[in-house]
């Protein structure tokens, strides 16, 4: 059972101090150790396991123990580096812990000296992962923001790793001049609270949560909703996603995706229950809206997508969709005062999280093995792999099976918390709108999942099984051990929260019942589930296996012995060929009809002759989809802000005499002002 | 377990497996009363599935362990999902472990186990049968959950004995009655929406996933078709016809049950197949405009639910 | 909360909701056989519901009424429009609406919610037998003038009529306690004579005219 603390102010513990600064340090190791030893390509990503290992620890101690502060001494006014670490860090530290772990055990394999070898790979990484746990640990406006550009700036470099390639730039800019205007957004929101507050410290915005007006209290949220907005992809600022995850090496993808997008999250988290409390309904009205939104129209296009780590990525959208249900799902309850219901709602959006960095790290280092083995990430060329890799088949089946919310797994056990929160919203509506609105994101949730196992479904069916449809997929070996335990690892971790779930999620009830509840609350008396709903994974798990088997034993008691003969399928007395399967394309094709108004599919087909149409020398065909949100609001934004920067351009003559004459223009101005 | 959850459990049993494919032979006996003609026997189901467990099953030569154990896990999901929904009782063997939501989650598992298994031969057939029935899956959900929370958000619970407890009458439950009778046509693949008697392939979609398997897998698979029938049913006799439920463990109210439960799903499985005669099959993209409806009556009947509850 | 007794009302509010789910049927039809068949099911339903009534009163005066609906509403005025459905069946499968069908469907879903919304917390107790049938008849009610407004022929706003006739009854049977018999054979025979009247005229107009759509008919005005 877990208690947690008052957070009653406290003097720095030295001796405790020191678990904030292990894993930290360590990370900050490995980046020297890539700097310095270039060619021992591993020895960043052992740095990098120690450090998360120390991650964890420090994670369950604090849990264990209660909040731990360090501040470091500052080198100049407003530029001090403090550390907090309190339930909701600890957590989060907690899933960067264990995430990175995972991936860092599977770097030993994946990233020898042929593929993602070199200096900057394992620089950034220790980089990157450090930077996301300093940021979770953060306690000020400096040191956040800090973390924060580091993290951008270390994924970007990872991102571009294969320069060479026009695509992996583009993606690098994109993701670079996106992550950019979200930090500006943030801040901006920070400035409003510090001069509301009168301190950069997060210490200060929360005594002065209460005292807040309310103009500036939406002001800030909707700024730091738009900057945090920008980081989680959440549609429409989403862009950057599908293009950065697939351009990544894959180890870094499983990051970005598992732990990366969460940072939002969790700002978005402290932000607005601890610095922005009490929260209005209406903003978590608006945060359903996004999440509804970007839930089913980022299951959508994963269902669209071809290229595996893209369709991963979109499916990130997606998840990011359901944690912010919910997390809009707790604000809209809080406010309307079901306090149960609320902490549910919240534990439920913060047991999600957990559950998809592990379930999506999962995915993404199978699709890393994948291509690691076969070279290519295009789901038409794959197919059979599941005979020659059979524990990279076997897990990514668990990961699939994790996302796709089928039982007993981790995301059934998150996915139905967030249904029971809805249906709180749903019953505890005020007037029809209300209710309304609950009962279409509950049906978008629904949507999502009944997709989401289709998506999968065809990920997993047309890779792994089946045949190989092109010599890609032939002749493929299984990925070193380095590279299975970590996946195994992770699939053990999906299966066992998805068995116990309770696990993570008194701690979860723990961290949102003291997030929405102003006064200190023990820990057992909020986590409860609607009144009487019960799901007890075990005993559904135990129940499947038992028919199961039950049925077999019966079956072959009374039948005898099953006989089977292997033979070719049928296909209607020819030869098998693999292009006779189904493809990925077709798979979908019937989602795509069904959703072309929002898909708006094109399709070009041009055929080149010579001497009439008979002649035919050429056929060029291209089909795609049109994405509504570049037509309807980054097209018109973009094209408006270059025609406004052509026409701030012409302030840039070139001539001498001009400049000349605004540098005499300014001093006199400044002289005037200064008067 | 209790020793009440355990007579409950000796009783629910076989009481869903026995009477899952009887009752598909009676609605086929039905459908052919409509169209004139002499049907199989009402127990023919039976003998089908005794015949096809008997025999050996022909196995695709690029088959995987997913195809090997896709039968057993889909059986035993819906036997699960069998002994989750309140039969006889109001209460059920294994409600104390899983809700309505619960329920929805294993027929997902077993139409996950199934689709990867109709992939897994490398014949085209299954690929097809798996795409249009996962598309229609998909869009089943959305009106299947918001049946169920148009009865349970008003109880303001998803666990099945208060939701099988009784209902009040009112166009609410009309209107979530006919959003889930439109979602179980569609879960049992029956016209409107699949034609669960055809043998055209082109025109399968759940048929078309099972196509590949022959033998006992087939035989295991049939049943667990039947018993995903009598989960469809039972939940509908259990939300919208609460009248006969036992309401504890004696043996006069669990025998009234065990009738009442027989005649409830009768006639609900002869709704069934009424609507099957009288109806003709929907082009595959037609169905969502159908499926669309479902989840409008199911949205305006938790609207109207939800606020008639207020009242 | 809601009452969580097994039926509230009991079996009188399931024949009102019943009733509202023909209405729904019928309303939007646009094949007269069916509709009339749905009109034919409304007096049935309100048959049953005099039944009841009568069974809980007691008393010879409620059979009365029990057998006076059911000569008028079940026998005689499906008689009478079953010819004038028979010949405009005749001329086509189905006949037109004025707006497409599938907003008037969910028009007419939200209307029977916003009925049973706006009336449902007015419903008397004590005075009103069962929670449903207030809410239910108005239901029906305001389904017919639906109807009537986006039915296309005469024979169909014919009907409409019936149906909105069939609401006030409902609401009449329930909400006192039964009838004053009077009252009951004036309502019947007023109807009665209304539909015999308009069955037999629409009948004529479509032998000397053909179609009896409601919009050709205006350019038949003298």
């Amino acid at each position: 059972m877990m208690v947690l603390h008052p957070p009653d102010e406290e003097a720095p513990l030295e001796l405790d101090a020191s678990i904030v600064l292990a894993p930290l340090g360590l990370y900050l190791l490995g980046a020297l150790s890539g700097v310095v030893f270039p060619s021992l390509t591993r020895v960043p990503y052992g740095f990098a396991l120690a450090g998360s290992l120390s991650a964890i620890a420090a994670g369950l101690w604090a849990l264990a123990n209660g909040p731990v502060r360090l501040d470091l001494p500052s080198v100049a006014p407003y530029a001090a580096l403090n550390f907090r670490l309190d339930a909701l860090s600890a957590y989060f530290l907690l899933i960067i812990g264990v995430l990175a772990s995972a991936v860092s055990v599977y770097s030993f394999g994946y990233a020898d000296a042929r593929h993602y070898g070199g200096r900057a790979v394992g620089t950034a990484y220790c980089a990157f992962v450090g930077a996301m746990a300093g940021l979770v640990l953060a306690d000020g406006v400096f040191s956040f923001l800090v973390f924060w550009e580091l993290m951008s700036l270390a994924s970007f470099v990872l991102v571009v790793h294969e320069h060479k390639e026009a695509e992996v730039r583009r993606a690098g800019f994109i993701y670079l001049a996106m992550t950019h205007a979200g930090a500006g957004f943030l801040v901006a929101g920070f400035m409003l609270l510090a001069g509301a507050s009168g301190s950069l410290l997060f210490d200060g915005f929360r005594t002065a949560a209460g005292d807040l007006s309310p103009l500036l209290r939406d002001g800030a949220f909707l700024l730091f909703l738009v900057g945090f907005s920008a980081k989680a992809g959440v549609i429409p600022l989403h862009v950057w996603l599908p293009r950065a995850h697939p351009a990544a090496p894959s180890h870094v993808s499983a990051l970005m995706s598992g732990v990366m997008i969460k940072t939002a999250i969790y700002g978005l988290i402290r932000v607005s229950t601890e610095f922005l409390a009490p929260m209005p309904a209406w903003w978590g009205w608006v945060i359903l809206a996004l999440g509804a939104v970007s839930a089913v129209l980022g299951v959508i296009y994963a269902l669209m997508d071809h290229d595996l780590k893209r369709l991963l990525a979109y499916c990130s959208v997606e998840n990011i969709g359901v944690i912010l249900l919910g997390v809009g799902a707790s604000m809209v309850l809080s406010a309307n005062g079901a306090r149960g219901a609320a902490v549910l709602a919240l534990s439920a959006a913060l047991f999600h999280t957990l559950n998809h960095a592990l379930f999506k790290g999962l995915l993404f280092l199978g699709a890393g093995a994948v291509h690691r083995a076969t070279g290519t990430r295009d789901m038409e060329k794959l197919g059979g792999l599941i005979h020659a890799m059979p524990w990279t088949a076997a897990t990514f089946l668990v990961g699939s099976a994790a996302i796709s919310a089928i039982p007993p797994f981790n995301g059934f056990a998150s996915e139905w918390m967030t249904l029971q929160a809805l249906l709180q919203v749903v019953a505890g509506g005020d007037g029809p709108p209300a209710i309304a609105a609950g009962a279409v994101a509950t049906a978008a949730l629904a949507l999502t999942g009944g997709l989401a196992a289709f998506c999968f479904i065809k990920a997993f069916g047309v890779t792994f099984l089946g045949v190989a449809r092109s010599a890609a997929a032939e002749h493929v070996r299984e990925a070193p051990a380095a590279m299975t335990a970590a996946m195994a690892g992770l699939a053990l971790a999906c299966a066992v929260l998805g068995l116990f779930p309770t696990l993570a999620v008194q701690t979860t009830g723990a961290i949102a019942a003291a997030a929405l509840a102003p006064t200190f609350l023990a820990a057992t008396e909020v986590i409860t589930a609607a009144p009487v709903s019960s799901y007890v994974p075990t005993g559904m798990l135990a129940a499947v296996a038992a028919f199961a088997v039950l049925a077999l034993l019966v079956v072959r008691l009374i039948f005898g012995p099953v006989r089977e003969r292997v033979s070719a399928p049928w296909v209607c007395g020819v030869l098998l060929e693999p292009r006779m399967q189904y493809s990925a394309s077709a798979l979908a094709k019937p989602v795509r009809i069904i959703f072309q108004g929002l898909l708006r599919p094109y399709r070009i087909s041009e055929r080149r002759h010579t001497h009439g149409a008979y002649f035919v020398t050429e056929v060029h065909y291209e089909g795609g989809l049109r994405p509504v949100y570049e037509a309807y609001l980054y097209r018109p934004v973009v094209s408006s802000l270059v025609r406004l920067a052509s026409r701030v351009r012409r302030v840039q003559s070139g001539s001498l005499r001009l400049y000349l004459s605004y540098i005499f223009a300014t001093l006199v101005v400044v002289l005037l002002l200064t008067r | 377990m209790t020793p009440g959850d355990l007579l409950l459990f000796a009783l629910q049993l076989p009481l869903v497996v026995l009477l899952a494919p009887a009752l598909n032979g009676a609605i086929k006996a039905w459908k052919a009363f409509w169209q004139n003609r002499q049907g199989p026997g009402l127990l023919q189901p039976w003998w089908d599935i005794a015949k096809y467990l008997a025999r050996e099953s022909v196995v695709s030569e690029h088959a995987s362990w997913v195809y090997r154990w896709a039968p057993a896990v889909y059986l035993g999901a819906l036997l699960t999902a069998a002994c989750l929904a309140p039969t006889l009782a109001i209460f059920s063997p294994l409600g104390r472990y899983g809700d309505a939501i619960a329920v929805v989650g294993l027929l997902a598992l077993a139409r996950f186990a199934l689709a990867l298994a109709a992939l897994d031969t490398a014949s085209n057939f299954g690929g097809m049968g798996t795409s249009r029935e996962l598309m229609f899956a998909a869009l089943v959900e959305p009106a299947l959950l918001l049946g169920v929370f148009a009865v349970a958000a008003p109880l303001g619970t998803t666990n099945l004995e208060a939701l099988a407890a009784g209902t009040p009458v009112d166009m609410a439950h009309v209107l979530a009655f006919g959003c889930l009778f439109i979602v179980a046509i569609a879960e049992t693949g029956r016209i409107p929406v699949d034609n669960p008697d055809t043998h055209l392939e082109l025109t399968m979609a759940h048929e078309g996933m099972i196509l590949e398997y022959s033998g006992r897998p087939l035989g295991l698979l049939l049943l667990g078709g039947h018993v995903k029938q009598l989960v469809m049913l039972s939940l509908l006799a259990a939300f919208f016809l609460p009248w006969g439920s036992a309401r504890d463990l004696t043996a006069p109210a669990l025998a009234l049950g065990l009738v009442a439960y027989v005649l409830k799903v009768t006639v609900l499985a002869a709704a069934l197949g009424l609507t099957e005669s009288l109806n003709a099959k929907l082009r595959v993209f037609k169905v969502p405009e159908l499926l669309g409806t479902a989840s409008v009556l199911g949205f305006l009947a938790v609207v109207a639910g939800v606020t008639g509850g207020a009242h | 909360m809601p009452m969580m007794a097994n039926f509230s009302g009991g079996p009188l509010d399931m024949v009102a909701l019943a009733l509202v789910v023909t209405a729904l049927a019928g309303a939007l039809e646009r094949r007269p056989m069916i509709a009339l068949g749905m009109l034919t099911l409304q007096g049935v339903l309100l048959t049953v519901a005099a039944l009841l009534i009568a069974l809980d009163e007691g008393g010879a005066h409620g059979y009365l009424a029990v057998a006076i609906t059911l000569g008028v509403k079940v026998v005689a005025i499906p008689r009478v429009l079953r010819s004038a459905a028979h010949e405009v069946a005749a001329t086509g499968p189905a006949q037109r609406l004025a707006v497409a069908q599938r907003p008037a469907q969910a028009l007419a879903l939200v209307v029977v919610l916003t009925a049973f919304y706006v009336v449902g917390p007015l419903a008397p107790a004590g005075l009103n037998r069962g929670t449903q049938a207030l809410p239910a008849s108005v239901a029906v009610m305001l389904l017919g003038l639906l109807a009537m407004l986006v039915q296309g022929s005469a024979l169909a706003q014919v009907m409409a009529l019936v149906t909105m006739e069939n609401g006030l009854y409902l609401a009449a049977l329930t909400a006192t306690h039964g009838f004053p018999l009077a009252v009951e054979l004036a309502v019947g025979v007023d109807a009665l004579v209304a539909v015999v009247v308009m069955g037999l005229v629409s009948r004529q107009i479509h032998r000397t005219f053909g179609p009896i759509d409601t919009d050709r008919l205006r350019s038949q005005r003298g």
